[in-house]
């Protein structure tokens, strides 16, 4: 069994001999603004309208545009981080295709403003219900949430503001949350939600070689009801559930900040699966704001790759033909800066292009049952089949 | 009409008023003649025992929108609906036409025995006045709506005192249904005589909107304390041109259009409740394009009181729950104000009054774009009179259709019928006006101030240039 982890305790020692000295660092992390500022930062916003309207001038707010290629750079050793001087959007209050976003900034700063004062926290759910007629939807709280997060150069955690997680996590696994409660993810069967407070977390206590990220919730399941995680005993496995949320990205970095294992990612053989992954390792462009906090640049792609499909012969019928959707999501991700600087995961995409196929990690059930969890994983982390 | 104002020639005494509402009678027919003429330049004379009248008509260089074989006029001054402008920014005086669809209309019988043949339709098209695209939050209010019926010759069709508009067109009031465009109604009313005004055929007062300003449901408008430069609503005004065509293959002598316009006039109304479905879909689809963007302005408008009234609130929350007296402070030396009821009512005014002002330099209402009139002055070759003649004798003989009545019974010069020619003189003298010529107080031209109305375009292009310059604002 020893044997099992060798590639991986090599992997350890490389990432550990490699980590750049920011990243070797918590400081960075969750660094938690204080109250006291959040609320001066507030009142900054509030009197700069304040002033421009006793001049007779229409306010303005000016938000950094987090949707933009051109507003982030990429750190091979921390991600998409944006750019010190980015093109931003000015929201004019006098406008009525942007006074409705400007009323909405000002209200969730109100909010949230008030939060800080009690000291207390609320989900953004919390705050959509709060007057769900005004915001007209979750994601638009969501949004406003990041802009403010973003303008403030706060993170959302100083903002308390939570958010629902949607993420979940199992295998050696111990900590304590901020309020004092014991978390234990070690069970077979179950799955522990991520908590919506990762910076609150503490004492780790962990002994995994590695943490494996898994895209979907079937799959993840799949492995809990395998028992991979005691078959491959000691592990942690995650999930976002698709695009993950925040706190699933937190959670995966913040392992990784603690622990210093390598972290797999395992994701469909396509290029969706792709930009799953490389949101956990490099970021998104929308939140380039909080990189640090949310990225692992040394996660590893250790499956389903495009070639294991051809050397691995998984039928046919078990495979999808490339959509155009899917051919333009291939060519966009070719086009990342992130990408030249992986020349494995540049010629898997190549095998995807060129093959004209795409599998879902189901697939591996076509070629033999269970072959997932007793076949695939463990000689892939046995022979270190990662890219 | 003319007619009439040749009988009361004999110097009656006493029949001085009876003059003076012939000349109004007179005024207001070349005032509605100009409208469709805006090439044509009508010299009008009217000399009597008391006074002298003098007046000159259309032929200036203004805006209008060309089509339809005529080129109507589109300067707002002109139709009584003043720009609107606020300080040194700049106004659009300009109308923007909407133009609908051509229907063809069914003839009568009784029509086609009395000798109307050939093809009849009608081009409706509207326009919302003053236009206010520069000013997007300023408060606006459709007042009225006036509709102006031009027959196939461009002849307005002029009633006579006392008579009542067309049974067509007054019920319209209840035949086309204005809620669909955001109007709970309009009702009919007579018209008052105004000389700024051209006299329209009938004029239909706009009941108050479906949605007057209502807010959003779970929100709370914002009450827009009195300020004098906010708190009054522009009234708009949508002028609805109906025009006539007729097209007759086998009529080639001016007789026979003048035969064919006065037959059509008669049975105008007749003819129009004959075809009534075809009409009223046709004036419904052009009300609704015209008034598009009227709607869409009103919506904005809640949107942006909802917005208002949230920011307004957002901002006092933070201040009167602020522990920082520093930042409080600030907020009332600022705002000017000693506590923070006040400086809610001052960021109150403050928001609605900068919101309101917001000006935006509209494409649409650019000089030079739309602006035929303009354009002669950009060219630079030739003297602007020489383009506008230029230009009607490139038109053709399309805008020179009269009726019989005014060449035979007015002093009409010959080239009045003449297409390379775009003046016309209506000359009437009553019979000792060679006597007291002399004493005649003549009215200044509106010719007159031709230049310094110039010079004002050429101004206010200038400022639109360097705003043009500016970066986007939004």
């Amino acid at each position: 069994m020893s044997e099992q982890f060798d590639e991986v305790d090599k992997l350890r020692d490389e990432l550990l001999q490699n980590l750049p000295p920011l990243v070797n660092s918590l400081a960075h992390y969750g660094e938690f603004i204080r109250s006291q500022d959040v609320l001066q930062r507030i009142e900054k916003v509030m009197l700069e309208v304040v002033v421009r309207l006793s001049k007779e001038e229409t306010p303005v707010l000016v938000l950094q545009n987090r949707s933009s290629w051109a507003n982030v750079i990429f750190d091979r050793n921390i991600g998409l981080l944006m750019k010190p001087n980015v093109c931003v959007t000015t929201l004019r209050s006098d406008c009525p295709s942007s006074a409705r976003r400007f009323a909405l900034i000002l209200k969730v700063m109100s909010t949230v403003y008030k939060l800080i004062q009690s000291d207390s926290y609320a989900t953004k759910r919390d705050i959509y219900y709060n007057d769900p007629q005004l915001y007209g939807s979750q994601q638009l709280v969501d949004s406003v949430v990041d802009d403010i997060s973003c303008m403030l150069q706060v993170p959302r955690r100083s903002l308390h503001v939570l958010a629902t997680s949607k993420g979940f996590i199992s295998g050696d696994l111990c900590y304590l949350e901020e309020d004092g409660t014991r978390v234990d993810c070690i069970s077979n069967s179950t799955a522990v939600s991520v908590s919506s407070n990762v910076s609150g977390i503490k004492n780790i206590v962990s002994s995994a070689k590695f943490v494996l990220v898994v895209e979907k919730d079937a799959t993840f399941q799949r492995l809990l009801d395998d028992n991979f995680t005691t078959k491959l005993f000691p592990c942690i496995i995650i999930t976002g559930k698709g695009v993950p949320d925040v706190n699933s990205r937190l959670m995966v970095r913040k392992l990784w900040d603690t622990l210093h294992i390598p972290t797999f990612a395992l994701v469909d053989a396509d290029p969706h699966g792709i930009e799953i992954m490389c949101i956990y390792k490099y970021g998104s462009v929308s939140m380039a704001f909080e990189a640090q906090s949310l990225a692992v640049p040394s996660l590893l792609w250790l499956g389903l790759l495009p070639s294991d499909i051809q050397r691995l012969k998984v039928p046919e019928k078990a495979l999808i033909s490339l959509t155009q959707t899917d051919e333009r999501k291939l060519n966009s991700l070719r086009n990342r800066p992130y990408v030249t600087c992986q020349p494995a995961w540049e010629k898997e995409m190549e095998i995807l292009r060129n093959c004209g196929w795409k599998a879902e990690i189901q697939a591996l059930e076509s070629v033999a049952p269970n072959f997932l969890t007793t076949v695939y994983l463990p000689n892939k982390l046995r022979y270190g089949g990662w890219i | 009409m003319l007619d009439d104002i040749q009988a009361s020639r004999p110097p009656v005494p006493g029949a001085a008023q009876s003059q003076k509402t012939k000349l109004r009678v007179i005024q207001r027919f070349l005032h509605r003649l100009s409208l469709v003429h805006s090439r044509v330049e009508i010299l009008f004379k009217f000399k009597s025992i008391d006074y002298t009248y003098h007046h000159t008509f259309g032929g200036k260089a203004e805006a209008r929108v060309s089509g339809m074989d005529q080129a109507i006029v589109m300067d707002s001054t002109r139709y009584g609906l003043c720009p609107f402008s606020r300080g040194p920014l700049p106004s659009c005086s300009r109308l923007h036409p909407v133009l609908g669809e051509r229907v063809e209309l069914s003839l009568s019988s009784e029509a086609v025995e009395t000798g109307l043949c050939g093809e009849i339709s009608f081009v409706p098209m509207a326009t919302l006045g003053p236009c206010m695209a520069q000013y997007p939050n300023w408060p606006t209010r459709l007042s009225r709506i006036r509709v102006f019926v031009y027959g196939p010759c461009k002849m307005p069709l002029m009633r006579a005192a006392g008579e009542e508009p067309m049974s067509f067109l007054r019920k319209l009031a209840a035949s086309l249904s204005w809620t669909e465009l955001g109007l709970s109604g309009v009702h009919y009313t007579e018209l008052q005589p105004n000389e700024d005004y051209p006299y329209a055929d009938i004029e239909f007062l706009v009941e108050t909107d479906v949605h007057p300003e209502r807010e959003p449901e779970g929100s709370t408008v914002i009450r827009q304390e009195p300020k004098p430069e906010c708190n009054h609503a522009i009234e708009q005004s949508i002028t609805l041109f109906f025009l006539l065509q007729h097209n007759d293959p086998f009529q080639s002598q001016l007789s026979d259009f003048i035969t064919s316009e006065e037959v059509l006039e008669r049975h105008l109304d007749r003819l129009l409740w004959l075809n009534r479905e075809k009409v009223q879909a046709s004036l419904q689809s052009v009300l609704q394009n015209t008034l598009m963007s009227y709607k869409k302005r009103q919506m904005a408008k809640r949107k942006m009181q909802s917005a208002l009234s949230v920011m307004l609130n957002s901002m006092t929350s933070v201040v009167s729950s602020s522990s920082s007296a520093r930042f409080r402070t600030a907020c009332l030396d600022y705002m000017r104000v000693q506590d923070t009821h006040e400086l809610s009512a001052s960021l109150r005014q403050s928001f609605q009054r900068i919101t309101d002002s917001r000006f935006v330099p509209s494409c649409g209402c650019r000089a030079g774009k739309i602006e035929e009139g303009v354009n002669f002055h950009q060219n630079g070759s030739g003297t602007r009179e020489d383009l506008v003649l230029k230009r009607a004798h490139q038109r053709g003989q399309t805008s020179c259709g009269s009726k019989k009545q005014c060449s035979e019974k007015t002093n009409v010069t010959p080239s009045s019928y003449c297409p390379s020619t775009s003046r016309m003189t209506i000359f009437l003298m009553q019979p000792s006006q060679s006597q007291h010529s002399h004493l005649g107080n003549t009215t200044p031209s509106s010719s007159s101030s031709g230049t310094s109305e110039f010079e004002n375009e050429q101004v206010e292009k200038e400022w639109l240039q360097e705003i043009e310059n500016i970066p986007e604002w939004d």
